[in-house]
């Protein structure tokens, strides 16, 4: 009878059912196609970080701790050198900092950012059921010469070709020329951008196989290496700007680069003519004679000295089986079902346990910034929805208010007649229930329909910065459940706040009233 | 025991800063099966009376006894189901449920209280059906069953007031100035129609009424001015004793 009674009286007041029902239903549409825009946005977003260079989750140092236990190794070199986990726990009793640690910064190259004891920890931690692959990495900035001027910057990622492979990244670049580099040899793969940055440097298109110059500078000093062009590529989907500046390098010549191969000892092989070049030249022959005199005029005399030069470095290329155990992070893939958070706390427990030095970081701290911008977009949004929903609540109790000011000689009636304060209440509460579900149902479903036909359509990034997010391509979002189910519920809870004041009201009403009608 | 009894009953009103006796020591017995009428000019305290009887208000001083239960003693759940079980009320405007048809109304008090404040849960189906379709036919309104009340004439809506009042058996039946809103014709068949159910079923009538028809047909009338009860009498084949509340 409630219920009848709920909808009846809803339909005998139709128009402020309607303002009401259509009010929550406007709120709703919004709510659940620019959540599922997100969620599409966001998943899209994972997808392509996750499958094309972040993987499901990324080890890296705890240069926190690390840092500390140098000072106090400084400090008291004969000291008994302190446990790590005390030094995370002093780490952890500092001013807590936030961890920006991503995949594109926080690794400046050299032993310091490097993974401790990863070697040693590599067969257990391959074991943990949860996890399918592991590529460890290296990242950093470099240049790119051709030793007579022609120069460009790029960041080098450095990568084991077979893990690299393995874990599934390779399938997601578009290769432009050539490939990656062969298994057990050293090579550099070009982002076409820096390519092409380069080509414009040295006034010539650069090729698949020419011999390039890789330039590093950090605290360890200027390393060279010189490497052949395995091929030119291009990521499929850039969903982060520094993407478009990424070349993949070797691992080992990329650990040279970067001072993380502390523990091999890469010594340079000179050729017959570089010996002895060195012995016979003496004192007299370098600096004797006049100033000026025996200079080099000649254009061709400073070619062939360059050119010895660049075959001489050539030898000194480090072998790949001299791979050092040190990398900047591990890309972890989770094994198919695994839960991503929970998968990252139990990794996080098991580095506790081995009182190791690491950290664990998801996909979103591994995009870094981009990831940080999608994040503050659905931020904005929720807060937009947050209003909506505020201004709609009062709206909605203006208008039950008026509803049931003409209802106070029949809720009058029924107190008289014996209705319990309760009944009064499940009546108002059933009538704003039933107002909320319907038009939740009616704005779930243009909601459907909007995103149903944006699905369809797409929608293009109007500037730059949604370019960025959506990755450079059109967003084709679908509907999605978590966004129904988050803004069904938050129609009924507006419903019920907004029905409090009139149920207050209802309440209030005495019999007396009807009596006085 | 009587059925209702009024024991010196005050009823004052707070108007600003001034208190307005609205009762004035009012003391009355009405019998079960009565057919009470409370008369008296506008603003003599017949409202006041009848609202005590219906639990709607509480005395300043004194006490209302309604079947040996003393109402101030009762909180507010205790007193819905009070009115619940063993009141009826018919209102001058009628007050039906617009959205409800005429069965519905009529069937809507059997169905208020929780389950186990709801004497009437227990019935079954059919049992409620049967006796809200006898309620209908007493007042003739069987075939009116499935119109809305805005379909009906004022005499037709207060038959269906007087059927929804007798559908929970009430002892008692209120009825503010049931015949103010209707012509003297139809005031007139609603007043036998209610003095049949009175007779028919035993059920006491209370009336708050300056209408000369409900006097001619009531068997106990208390005459009331300005809070004070001025007469109070039975009438044929009843002895009828004159109160002055002066004396």
């Amino acid at each position: 009878m409630l219920l009848k009674l709920a909808l009846r009286n809803l339909l005998q007041h139709r128009s402020k059912s309607l303002i009401v029902g259509a009010l929550m239903a406007f709120g709703v549409t919004l709510l659940v196609t620019g959540n599922s825009i997100m969620h599409t946005l966001s998943t899209n977003m994972q997808a392509s970080f996750t499958q094309q260079y972040s993987g499901d989750l990324f080890i890296y140092a705890d240069s926190k701790a690390i840092e500390l236990q140098r000072r106090q190794a400084k400090v008291k070199p004969d000291a008994e050198k302190p446990r790590p986990d005390a030094n995370k726990a002093q780490s952890a009793s500092s001013p807590p900092e936030d961890d920006n640690t991503s995949i594109f910064s926080g690794f400046g190259g050299g032993t310091k950012a490097s993974l401790p004891s990863y070697g040693e920890q590599l067969p257990d931690l391959s074991q943990l059921p949860y996890i399918s692959q592991l590529s460890p990495q290296t990242v950093g900035f470099g240049s790119i010469e051709n030793g007579i001027g022609a120069q460009a910057r790029t960041m080098l990622w450095g990568v084991d070709q077979a893990a690299w492979q393995d874990i599934g990244f390779s399938q997601h670049l578009q290769w432009i020329d050539g490939g990656l580099w062969q298994p057990g040899s050293a090579g550099i793969a070009l982002n076409q951008s820096v390519a092409d940055a380069y080509s414009k440097s040295q006034g010539q298109s650069v090729q698949v196989g020419d011999e390039i110059q890789i330039a590093v500078t950090n605290d360890a000093g200027t390393k060279i290496r010189s490497l052949s062009i395995s091929g030119i590529f291009n990521f499929k989907t850039t969903a982060a700007p520094q993407l478009g500046f990424m070349s993949l390098i070797d691992l080992t010549t990329s650990q040279g680069l970067f001072s993380l191969n502390v523990d091999t000892s890469v010594s340079a092989e000179l050729s017959a003519d570089d010996q002895a070049l060195i012995g016979e030249t003496s004192e007299s022959d370098l600096f004797g004679g006049g100033l000026f005199e025996d200079a080099v005029t000649n254009e061709s005399d400073a070619a062939s000295i360059e050119a010895e030069l660049l075959s001489s470095l050539q030898v000194n290329r480090p072998t790949p089986n001299q791979t050092s155990q040190q990398y900047h992070f591990v890309i972890v893939q989770l094994a198919p079902g695994a839960d991503v958070k929970s998968a990252q706390r139990q990794l996080q427990q098991w580095i506790k346990q081995q009182n190791l030095e690491w950290k664990v970081g998801d996909w979103e701290q591994a995009a870094g910034f981009t990831a940080q911008m999608a994040s503050s977009v659905g931020w904005v949004l929720n807060g937009f929805m947050v209003l909506i929903a505020a201004v709609s609540i009062i709206i909605i109790m203006n208008t039950l208010v008026i509803s049931v000011t003409e209802r106070i000689v029949e809720i009058g009636t029924m107190r008289a007649m014996g209705a319990q304060k309760s009944l009064v209440r499940r009546l108002i509460l059933l009538e704003t229930l039933v107002l909320a579900i319907a038009a939740g149902v009616a704005g779930i479903t243009m909601a459907a329909i909007i995103t149903g036909i944006l699905g369809n359509t797409g929608i293009s990034p109007p500037n730059a910065f949604f370019a960025l997010i959506f990755g450079g391509e059109q967003l084709y979002p679908g509907l999605s459940l978590n966004a129904v189910a988050s803004a069904l519920g938050m129609m009924v809870v507006a419903a019920l706040v907004a029905s409090l004041y009139p149920l207050a009201i209802a309440l209030k009403v005495s019999p007396v009233t009807a009596m006085q009608s | 025991m009587p059925l209702i009894e009024f024991q010196q009953v005050h009823k004052n009103y707070p108007l600003g800063s001034t208190i307005v006796p609205a009762l004035q020591g009012v003391s009355f017995t009405v019998q079960k099966g009565d057919f009470f009428t409370i008369c008296g000019p506008s603003g003599s305290g017949k409202s006041t009376i009848l609202n005590m009887i219906g639990c709607i208000d509480t005395p300043s001083q004194g006490e209302v006894v309604i079947e040996g239960v003393q109402t101030s003693s009762l909180n507010d759940r205790q007193i819905t189901q009070l009115r619940h079980e063993k009141l009826g009320f018919i209102f001058q405007s009628f007050n039906l449920i617009p959205v409800l048809n005429v069965y519905e109304n009529v069937e809507f008090p059997l169905l208020l209280g929780s389950g186990k404040d709801n004497p009437y849960a227990s019935w079954s189906a059919s049992d409620k059906q049967e006796w809200v379709s006898y309620l209908l036919d007493k007042v003739g309104l069987k075939d009116y069953a499935q119109r809305r009340p805005a379909e009906l004439s004022g005499g037709q809506r207060q038959r269906v007031a007087i059927a929804r009042a007798l559908s929970t058996k009430p002892t008692i039946v209120l009825a503010d100035e049931p015949t103010a809103n209707l012509d003297s014709k139809t005031g007139d068949q609603i007043i036998h129609l209610m003095r049949e159910m009175n007779q028919q079923l035993g059920t006491t009538f209370v009336f708050s009424t300056h209408d000369p028809q409900v006097l001619e047909v009531a068997d106990h009338v208390v005459k009331i001015r300005d809070g004070l009860v001025e007469e109070d009498y039975r009438t044929a084949g009843i002895d009828s004793s004159v109160t002055d509340a002066g004396a």
